[in-house]
């Protein structure tokens, strides 16, 4: 009978096993996959949820969500345009301490502190796990401070409470440190939100650097969204369109709404194309037969098909429009390079941004 | 957090206790599974998940105070397993030994053998013992082993030749101890 030595020595305990460790090892991903084994394998004992089910909650979740963050931006600009309301008296009203100011973050400057450039703060996991949400994050740039404090909040709160004056000053921050090796910084989060946005303070200069956002769902008494989403990383692909083109189409974006889930087979990136309409003569009929299928051309040269998914149309003083969804499983949205809708190549213009 | 603190706390399902557990072993499992697999980051990184969640399941069996050896056990074993997936054989010197094999019956002792292979690991000198432990339990190349304990690879390969003839007079004279008990089971004489 032939055995294998290395079989034979299974039941060996070695110590301690003679191995340089290594430093570098990326702890925070071993949590994280360890930690989605830990929920695929109570997901598994737990009622069926058909996928195509819960991919229509993610597109619908994703939809409603660019909706209601692009309203919000278009009527915060018309009532600061029309001046009805004036922000800056809002703002001296309330923060009447100059230091505070640096703290304030608004509806309006939440992408102008995103895009300060002083530092790219980039989401590369996050996770949900019965108590907590943990959070990776990269952080490049030019003088990484030591650590961040990070101010979170939940769509909520910001939506309805305190969007137009949000003072970060008596906030109790979490505070992580930013390996200067991986240039990756960990959060582990307590709060049970369903969107986080993380206000991102230089303690050291002592003003808000970024914004981050993610999106988990998670509830430990509804075992079936015990799972989180999570918009990954540079996550929204912008696609340059020429305005006379089709008069109603103005924007068409490419949004991975992939990433994360409970169960480890959702590990494929989801590409959704929202083609949105902000034209103000409405009265338009959006071309998704199948004849106007969406089509990809990848940098290699290949082509792949996006579906039809869902046609929305918005109708409110302010807008008048809607927006066409396609779906599409796909890896890579950055391997993209132009999409072909009605005919007609849209190319892709060569910046990423995160934010809705 | 003390181990033993940990270990019992994951046994109530406290999810926080094995957060700190990762972080306190990671790096020692990941060097396991580098070893064996290789460098590919999200290859070992998923070794070092699957080992963590063994803990998970298995939390009432390591000893606490010899944790880490338990995590390095799993982390060779999936490891190897891992490795078996990628290439048909093992990189490792003449790693098959032929045993005679009389009976079906001796196959069902396996705490024999488990004896007899530490019998032939206690019967080695070092560093013979820890060359062979090295090599087919740590599955180092002997190139690996030569440059880390600063010998040549010739003296390496005398040093494992020496183990394997050790384990092997262990695991035959087992089976023939075995032989005979089973034959005085049934009733029977060896002859």
């Amino acid at each position: 009978m032939k055995k294998r030595i290395s079989d034979i020595l299974d039941c060996v305990t070695y110590n301690p096993m003679p191995v340089r460790e290594n430093r570098e090892a990326d702890t925070t991903r071993v949590k994280v996959l360890t930690l989605s084994k830990l929920q695929a394998s109570r997901i598994t004992e737990r009622r069926y949820v058909p996928k195509t089910a819960r991919r229509t909650r993610r597109r619908s979740f994703a939809a409603a969500l660019v909706c209601v963050l692009a309203a919000l931006s278009v009527a915060t600009a018309a009532l600061a345009a029309t001046g009805v309301i004036d922000f800056g008296e809002v703002y001296n009203s309330i923060f009447r301490n100059d230091k505070a100011a640096p703290y304030v973050v608004t509806s309006d400057n939440i992408e102008e502190i995103a895009n300060s450039g002083e530092l790219d703060i980039k989401l590369i996991s996050a996770f949900t796990s019965d108590k907590n949400a943990y959070v990776q994050l990269e952080i490049t740039g030019e003088n990484i401070p030591e650590e961040l404090f990070f101010f979170v909040h939940d769509e909520e709160y910001l939506a309805f409470s305190e969007l137009t004056a949000l003072p970060l000053t008596d906030e109790a921050p979490v505070i992580t440190r930013i390996d200067k090796n991986t240039v990756r910084a960990e959060l582990r989060l307590t709060q049970h939100y369903f969107t986080y946005y993380a206000f991102v303070k230089d303690p050291e200069k002592e003003q808000l650097v970024g914004v981050v956002m993610f999106d988990t769902v998670s509830s430990s008494s509804v075992p079936d969204d015990a799972n989180a989403m999570v918009f990954t990383g540079q996550w929204r692909y912008e696609f340059d369109v020429i305005d006379d083109l089709h008069g109603e189409m103005r924007d068409v974006y490419m949004t991975d709404i992939g990433g994360h889930e409970g169960a480890v087979d959702y590990s494929a990136t989801e590409v959704c194309i929202y083609v949105f309409d902000l034209s103000e003569n409405g009265g338009f009929d959006f071309p998704y037969d199948s004849e106007n299928a969406v089509i990809l051309r990848l940098k290699d040269g290949s082509t792949v098909t996006a579906r039809f998914a869902s046609i929305e149309y918005w109708d409110d003083p302010s807008r008048v429009g809607g927006a066409l969804t396609y779906s599409i499983e796909f890896t890579n949205p950055a391997e993209v390079e132009s999409i072909s809708f009605c005919g007609e190549v849209l190319e892709r213009v060569e910046r990423t941004y995160e934010g809705a | 957090m003390i181990d033993i603190f940990a270990l019992k706390a994951i046994l109530r399902g406290d999810e926080d206790a094995l957060v700190k557990l990762i972080d306190k072993y990671n790096a020692y499992v990941c060097a396991v599974v580098r070893g064996i697999i290789g460098g590919i980051a999200e290859d070992v990184e998923e070794v070092a998940a699957d080992v963590f969640f063994a803990l998970w399941n298995n939390a009432d069996k390591p000893d606490p105070q010899k944790l880490k050896a338990y995590l390095g056990g799993i982390a060779r074993n999936k490891a190897k397993n891992k490795l078996r997936e990628r290439v048909d054989d093992l990189p490792l010197e003449e790693d098959c030994i032929l045993i005679e094999q009389s009976s079906p019956e001796t196959n069902l002792i396996a705490g024999d053998e488990t004896a007899a292979v530490k019998t032939a690991l206690l019967a080695m000198r070092e560093p013979d013992r820890e060359i062979f432990l090295r090599h087919y339990y740590g599955l180092q190349t002997v190139a690996a082993i030569a440059g880390e304990i600063k010998m040549s690879e010739a003296a390496v390969k005398q040093r494992l030749t020496r183990g394997r003839e050790k384990l092997k007079i262990n695991l035959i004279g087992e089976e023939t101890d075995r032989e005979e008990t089973n034959f005085r089971h049934f009733g029977l004489r060896n002859v």
